[in-house]
């Protein structure tokens, strides 16, 4: 075997059912195609996690899909952290991990991304991805120290804790005085209660929050995961001299113009701006302007409010805003003293999605999912269509019993107090309304009925992000078809909304080729893995990538034009993976709303976007990929 | 008859600020008085005059003494068309137009 640097060459492989562990090789060329990260990822969710019947092709019914959701929380479903050649290397930004998995909420792939020391500890204690098979029979804490061989021991006096506690307390038993301490990722008591959109937190309060990696972990009776690797087993890397003089040039960089947004208020930057182009959804989608916008804008905050800026280990930028409220004076009580890690999604979920106006009320909402280890943007989502069904009378259908539901039955929007108390019921799965949220807006649309569906904003079960696709008609077809459902993350195509090069209230021929370009940019970025907000300080992202590439692996006839091949093998490996679970052309849509009603305010008032246009731009989209017309990667196009 | 023999058309326009543009001024919006033939960096020339704090952040000047728009921000007119801040191409500002200076960072 040829000498290997930047990567370990092997995985971790944990059965919690029978205790055992193995180290599985992972072959070079299946590391240098998918590059790691997300890419490499998604081949793992290949290997470990394909269904008993591949399903691809196959004309399922709608019970048959329900299954298939369902086994999602069976312990067939791996859960697999997964590492990237630069993670270790000191590059800014670099210290990021995957995690992956099959989605309860949505049935398809599942790949989060978050960041900081875990990433570094992960690599070196599990080589370049931990792979947890199985269920544990009692309520489980895996150890994994120095010498990379895990430990199963018992979390039962964990179970209940929140997220910050329960990483805390790990922290605290495990610390032996003097040592690096252990990193953790955990669940909150929502993973526990299988909330399908549940997240992974780790690193106080870092999170991989979308699609419900938590509740996969909690189906695992996975309470927490403590690892603390040995630095010497980094691996080496290549060219070491020319990858310093890399990493601070590209330092130097991420403290220009090119970053300045996310370093100076960070992402809570967009509501201002997004309020003025009428693409800041309000009020479950019915509105693009919020009237207190200001009130919850960045700038507003950065004025009024206690902020301070949060780094991930080895970045630079530090975009995440702690943002304080309250009066330490009033202790624990409701106007206490509170701290929550504030970007624009949460803020725009918990925000202007839900009618809520006042910051405090805001703050204390994103505090509150981070303790529960709750998707801030499911969760403001399925709130946001539960007022609006309250609204329109149908939750009365329901049989409210206990006294928490009778106080929802009269929900609406901007009532701050009722989103707290229901991210409550959603997390513990308390009452008949808590329980059915907790399981995504589709499935309780579904179970609603009434015509709910037709505002249920989520796309393949996933609540749609904060932007607003009748006004950024680019961005409305990445989320059509991204593979993960509604997802802002997995296409940048918003970048081109958002510039001279098109028109966004307006469809034309170039957008299927721009989403797919769009797709393989974040496909790279996530599986090398880059921060998404270190975008703008490459020059040539291909060309410097792939050099950064050349001197981690010393693959040295790696060029950028490799680097695309693989992000778009990667992209034909998630659409790949989601057609073995059952995917189907209707699954590439928008929510009815969406199609259906023009924006009823803002500058955009009156544009809207059929079917049918959204339909041309899909097959487009399809042909820049060179999939069939109805959507389809043929197996054969993927050669690793 | 050339540019500079040809009346002049003024036309009252409000340069909106977002993030920290609107932090370093003060103030969410400038108001500007242009020739409707003003380019895109004419304008920005008299928004720099108009409002100083702007320079060093959002604004930069060239070695010249002209005004840009600084790396890292984008031009928008009524909330709807994104402009290239360096193009020489005119757009016929109207009385009322707003123009928006923000980030063109846009994820989040």
């Amino acid at each position: 075997m040829d000498a290997l640097y930047g990567y370990r060459g092997f995985a971790t492989v944990v059965d919690l059912t029978t205790g055992e562990y193995r180290r599985d090789p992972i072959p070079q060329d299946a590391l240098r195609a998918t590059v790691g990260g997300i890419g490499l990822g998604t081949w793992m969710l290949h290997r470990y996690g394909s269904p008993i019947v591949d399903h691809d092709g196959e004309i399922l019914s709608d019970d048959n899909r329900k299954q298939l959701l369902d086994s999602a929380l069976s312990p067939d479903n791996p859960l697999i952290f997964v590492t990237s050649p630069l993670v270790g290397t000191r590059l800014t930004t670099s210290s990021k991990f995957a995690v992956m998995t099959r989605s309860p909420l949505t049935g398809f792939i599942a790949d989060g991304l978050s960041s900081s020391h875990l990433a570094v500890e992960l690599k070196r204690a599990c080589g370049d991805a931990l792979v947890i098979a199985g269920r544990s029979e009692h309520p489980a804490l895996l150890h994994i120290d120095t010498d990379g061989v895990p430990h199963i021991r018992n979390a039962g006096h964990l179970l209940g804790l929140s997220t910050l506690d329960t990483e805390a307390t790990v922290k605290q038993e495990l610390d032996d005085g003097g040592r690096r301490p252990v990193r953790v990722a955990c669940i909150g008591p929502a993973g526990e209660n299988l909330v399908r959109f549940a997240s992974i937190a780790n690193d106080g309060g870092r999170q991989a929050g979308r699609c419900g990696p938590g509740a996969v972990m909690g189906s695992k009776n996975l309470k927490a995961i403590a690892v603390r690797g040995n630095p010497d087993s980094d691996p080496p890397v290549a060219h070491p001299e020319d990858l310093r003089g890399y990493a601070r040039d590209l330092s130097r960089r991420s403290l220009g113009a090119a970053t300045a947004k996310y370093r100076e208020l960070g992402t809570i930057a967009n509501v201002s701006v997004f309020n003025r182009l009428g693409t800041l959804p309000t009020r479950n989608f019915q509105q693009s302007t919020f009237e207190d916008a200001e009130a919850v804008s960045g700038e507003a905050l950065h004025q009024t409010k206690t902020t301070r800026s949060a780094h991930c280990a080895n970045c630079t930028i530090g975009c995440e805003k702690i943002v304080t409220v309250g009066s330490k004076a009033q202790g624990t009580q409701k106007d206490g003293e509170v701290s929550a890690r504030l970007e624009y999604e949460s803020l725009f979920a918990l925000g202007p999605l839900v009618g809520v106006g006042d910051p405090d009320a805001v703050i204390r909402a994103v505090r509150r999912c981070d303790e529960l280890g709750l998707d801030t943007i499911s969760a403001g989502g399925v709130i946001a269509w539960a007022m609006e069904t309250a609204g329109r009378g149908l939750l009365p259908s329901l049989d409210l019993r206990d006294g928490a539901d009778l106080a929802h039955a009269g929900l609406n929007f901007g009532d701050g107090a009722a989103v707290i108390q229901l991210l409550e019921d959603i997390g513990y799965r308390r009452g008949v309304l808590g329980n059915l949220l907790a399981d995504g807006t589709r499935l309780a649309a579904e179970r609603v009925g009434g015509g709910s569906g037709a505002w249920a904003m989520q796309v393949k079960g996933l609540e749609m992000p904060g932007y607003e696709p009748r006004s950024l008609k680019t961005l409305a077809l990445g989320l059509a078809t991204t593979p993960r459902g509604a997802c802002h993350n997995r296409t940048s195509a918003y970048d081109a909304d958002f510039s001279p090069e098109v028109d966004r209230l307006a469809v034309d021929g170039r957008r299927g080729k721009i989403a797919a370009d769009s797709e393989d940019f974040a496909a790279a970025l996530d599986s090398l893995i880059w921060c998404k907000f270190l975008r703008r300080a490459f020059g040539d992202f291909w060309e410097e990538s792939a050099a950064v590439y050349r001197m981690v692996t010393g693959w040295d006839d790696f060029d950028a034009a490799e680097l695309r091949r693989a992000a778009a093998q990667i992209a034909d490996l998630k659409k790949r993976y989601n057609q073995r679970w059952g995917w189907r052309r209707s699954d590439d849509t928008l929510p009815d709303r969406a199609l259906n009603e023009p924006l009823a305010d803002g500058v955009a008032a009156g544009v809207g976007l059929t079917k049918e246009d959204l339909d041309r731009m899909i097959d487009d989209y399809y042909r820049a990929r060179g999939w069939t017309t109805g959507g389809r990667v043929e197996p054969a196009s993927i050669v690793l | 008859m050339n540019s500079l023999t040809a009346p002049r058309n003024l036309v009252v326009v409000t340069v909106e600020l977002f993030g920290m543009a609107r932090i370093h001024a003060g103030a969410s919006s400038v108001t500007l008085t242009v020739d409707t033939r003003s380019p895109v960096p004419a304008l920005v020339d008299a928004l720099a005059r108009e409002c100083p704090s702007l320079v060093g952040n959002a604004l930069h000047l060239a070695e010249d003494g002209a005004a840009a728009v600084a790396d890292g921000y984008a031009l928008n007119r009524n909330g709807l068309a994104f402009l290239s801040p360096d193009t020489d191409a005119v757009w016929p500002w109207q009385e009322g137009d707003s123009i928006l200076l923000l980030s063109n960072q846009a994820g989040g």
